[in-house]
């Protein structure tokens, strides 16, 4: 089955891009921040990357229409996960929430209006990201989610250089010449390929450091010192 | 930063001593977690990364090795839900990844602050294994204090006696012949007669007449009032026993005013709250002395195993219970040859009945097999020797009937090899000890732990002595019950639920008396018979050589203390196994699997493995 309409293709000149919105903004969008740290260069060794592992509940899979519910992140440099950068947010949506999906993420409506508003949300975890590459499962989510957001927000989408352990599995799996199913390629079958324990599956920070752990376990530290930024970026 | 508990952090909150940290604290802590992977082969060394790290295996396998002499050796190894404590690391000794693991790692600075307040999870993570050992002891006998009878009677109940009184202007003399008299160890000062108001009155005691009259010199004629203690504390009647030991120990005295609605009442000393605690045991072994027949005898046998659970669930001291039941062996060893005699008559010549092994050593439990022998006196004839097999047959058969299985290696007085007189026994000794083989020693171990149980007690004692005389000065024949121990090596630890021994292997049980328990028992022995100790229990060998004033050669205060702790833990173990099979309804044994104990428990039996394995050692670079 061919899998190209996951993926989203690689963004090679994203310093390029980054700057000319930078020169585009005002000083008070909420974007000019963000976009004013520069992105670790392509030809970084992989190793000294900071890393910041991200991923998204959300009401469903379309950006356009669907809405993001939860946000969950945590940091990895040096090849080591840091709990204590671990960052979850619930927002805060202005309708209920479909029973349905409610059992794979289990945000209640109640905590859905405990949680913040979208703008509060996103400046926080902006500033979490700013300079650092992130790492997720399957990016069309957090991609899609952040442009939509930023959109809404800003008015402008940012550019967003990321890992993605799917499609890094894919390639492994070509690399390999071993057949697959999509469904291999979740982060749940992924990680039981790897032997990694199970994990709570669809919390934002707990999908996060379970990817980041897999992360790990498909590049680990000596991996890492020998590769370049660019060799696993898209 | 708001990461609430997800699944991740709920694990670290499962693994001893983080278990006992409420949320916000294991929040805290979790956030100076470092999550890292680890592949297969990679060596973890002792670089600024690990120093004073904590390592908390989530998955796979890590192995801790030591290299001495260009010789590797596995010291110890990690799985799932361990923790690897780095600062235990020495120079010698590296880190291999067996299998990928992915390993959450706490430095040690950060984990500390964050548990300033508890100081058993600080004790835990930093105190080595001798003190960790020391520490579940100490909160072991904690337990055992509340399981107390104590805690179930007043201590109205426990007084037998009114308190005798005498006046404040009567002499010391005159109080020294009332107690006597009447046999009490104190008296109830009064100001004046029938004044028993509680603070006018004062206590005056054996010890005060000893310390502070006549070792100093006072004149008998000296007035009570003079030596008497004032400002008693006293108890109501209706106060739980528990709290008046309580208040002894805290106030470091012996007697305590026993008050009824605030009037004296009677004394109660800590030698009567002390006693309450061993009465189940004395009450049945007056039952063992009445008994008539054999077969009374066997009911109370048959109620040992009962009454050792009993005594578990009670949560009274492992080494305790071994010491009630085999003092309840011993009066129905007694009582059997008692009977035996009633039936065959008087012995012909004098004779004395021994045990030998656990019996001997005050270790016995039900379940054990019974381990005896008969020394009979030389001047036997040969047409003695039949009424002494007879004796034999009828006390072992007996045993056997009360519980205490034949001994699988036939080391009983029913085998003439082990019955025979003085002079064919100090034979046997001389030949062990004098040319000593392993295959020798490995049979005859069991007679070096020896007591007597009835007859003659001198046929034994010049036995022993001659024994000890002997064993301080023979080099070899230490040497060659050292080597024999090298046979019962603990394990190295546990992996998931497999136990792994010396070989790097995997076994699913472990033998908890031979690979543990039996370890320390010979150490014991081997430190007893190389100082001249002459007792036979293992905490008390141990005990007398931590006594000892001047060092010696053969092994430390402070190692003799951690065996001590770690003998104590282990005997409370196998008694917490026994009774945790005998409510499943399985049979009775020494295997343990680790999947019956808690992580807790398995650190702490690591802990002992730890402290014999080194003693095991030092004795082996003797050889």
């Amino acid at each position: 089955m061919p899998l190209g309409w996951l993926l989203t293709p690689a963004n090679r000149k994203y310093e390029k891009v980054r700057l000319s919105l930078l020169h585009r903004l005002s000083k008070d969008n909420g974007l000019y921040d963000f976009l004013s740290v520069p992105m670790p260069a392509l030809n970084a060794k992989l190793s000294s990357v900071d890393i910041v592992s991200v991923d998204f509940e959300t009401t469903g899979l379309d950006a356009t229409k669907d809405k993001l519910l939860s946000i969950g992140c945590v940091n990895m440099s040096h090849s080591q996960i840091q709990l204590g950068s671990s960052f979850h947010e619930i927002i805060a949506i202005d309708q209920a929430l479909d029973a349905e999906n409610v059992t794979i993420h289990t945000i209640t409506d109640s905590e859905c209006q405990k949680g913040s508003s979208l703008r509060q949300v996103m400046d926080e975890f902006l500033k979490l990201i700013a300079g650092k590459v992130m790492l997720v499962h399957f990016n069309k989510i957090e991609r899609e989610f952040i442009n939509e957001a930023c959109i809404k927000l800003y008015g402008v989408a940012p550019v967003l250089p990321m890992i993605d352990t799917l499609v890094l599995a894919n390639k492994a799996f070509n690399r390999r010449g071993l057949p697959f199913e999509p469904q291999d390629l979740t982060l749940a079958n992924l990680r039981k390929r790897a032997k990694l324990p199970f994990y709570q599956q669809h919390h934002a920070l707990s999908d996060a450091i379970a990817t980041a752990e897999l992360y790990l376990t498909m590049i680990d530290e000596k991996k890492a010192n020998r590769m370049q930024l660019k060799d696993v970026l898209i | 930063m708001n990461s609430e508990l997800i699944e991740h952090v709920m694990f670290v909150q499962q693994i001893p001593p983080f278990d006992i940290l409420p949320k916000q604290v294991l929040q805290e802590l979790t956030k100076n977690i470092t999550i890292t992977y680890v592949t297969a082969g990679q060596v973890l060394t002792d670089n600024d990364e690990l120093q004073d790290t904590i390592l908390l295996i989530k998955k796979g396998i890590l192995v801790k090795r030591t290299c001495i002499n260009n010789e590797t050796s596995t010291i110890e190894k990690y799985g799932e839900g361990d923790l690897c404590r780095q600062l235990i690391l020495n120079n010698n000794s590296t880190l291999v990844v067996e299998e990928d693991a992915l390993v959450y790692c706490l430095k040690l600075d950060d984990i500390l602050s964050a548990v300033d307040e508890y100081p058993s999870v600080i004790q835990f993570l930093t105190a080595s294994h001798e003190t960790r050992l020391k520490q579940t002891i100490i909160s072991q006998h904690a337990t055992e204090i509340n399981a107390s009878p104590l805690n179930n009677t007043l201590i109205g109940d426990l007084i037998s006696k009114q308190a005798a009184t005498i006046l404040q202007d009567e002499t010391v003399q005159q109080a020294a012949e009332k107690m006597t008299r009447l046999g009490y160890s104190s008296l109830v000062v009064l100001k004046q007669e029938n004044s028993i108001a509680i603070e006018d009155l004062g206590i005056v005691t054996d010890r005060d007449i000893r310390v502070r009259c006549v070792a100093e010199g006072l004149p008998y004629n000296t007035k009570v009032s003079e030596i008497m203690t004032k400002d008693l504390y006293s108890i109501d009647a209706n106060s739980i026993a528990f709290d008046g030991l309580i208040m002894m120990m805290d106030k470091n005295i012996h007697h305590l005013l026993v008050t009824k609605n605030s009037q004296l009442h009677g004394v109660i000393t800590i030698t009567d709250l002390m006693h309450k605690e061993a009465q189940n045991a004395a009450h049945l072994i007056s039952v063992i002395r009445r008994a008539k027949t054999v077969d009374e005898l066997v009911k109370v046998g048959v109620m040992l195993p009962d009454v050792q659970l009993k005594m578990t669930k009670l949560g009274i001291a492992g080494l305790q219970i071994g010491k009630s039941i085999s003092a309840l062996s011993k009066a129905l060893t007694v009582r059997l040859i008692e009977l035996g005699q009633e039936e065959l008559g008087q012995a012909p010549v004098p004779f004395a009945w021994f045990s030998a092994g656990s019996l001997a050593r005050q270790e016995q439990l039900a379940y054990s097999d019974q381990d005896n022998g008969l020394i009979i006196s030389d001047k036997a004839l040969p047409e003695h020797f039949d009424w002494f097999k007879k004796l034999a047959n009828f006390v072992c058969d007996g045993l056997n009937l009360c519980g205490f299985v034949y001994c699988p290696g036939n080391v009983m007085a029913s085998n003439i090899k082990w019955r025979q007189t003085q002079k064919v026994w100090l034979d046997y000794f001389r030949a062990w000890i004098d040319t000593p083989s392993p295959q020798a020693l490995l049979n005859s171990s069991i007679f070096f732990d020896l007591s007597f149980v009835y007859g003659e007690v001198s046929l034994i004692s010049d036995i022993k002595k001659y024994v000890l005389s002997k064993t301080t000065k023979s080099t070899l024949f230490l040497a060659h019950l050292s080597k024999n121990m090298q046979a019962h090596r603990p394990p190295l630890g546990f992996i998931r639920d497999f136990v792994l021994i010396q070989s790097g292997d995997n076994k699913s049980t472990m033998d908890l008396k031979h690979n543990a328990i039996a370890p320390i028992v010979d150490l014991a022995r081997i430190y007893a018979l190389a100082l001249g100790i002459e007792e036979t229990c293992t905490i008390g060998r141990l005990q007398k050589v931590a006594e000892m004033k001047t060092g010696n050669s053969v092994v430390s205060r402070s190692s003799a203390l951690s065996l001590i702790d770690a003998f104590e833990f282990l005997v409370q173990l196998k008694l917490g196994l026994y009774l945790k099979k005998s409510l499943a309804g399985l049979p009775v044994n020494n295997y343990l699997s680790p999947g019956d104990i808690s992580r807790l428990e398995r650190t702490y039996l690591k802990d002992a493995f730890k402290v014999i394995k080194t003693l095991q050692d030092a004795r082996q670079a003797v050889l």
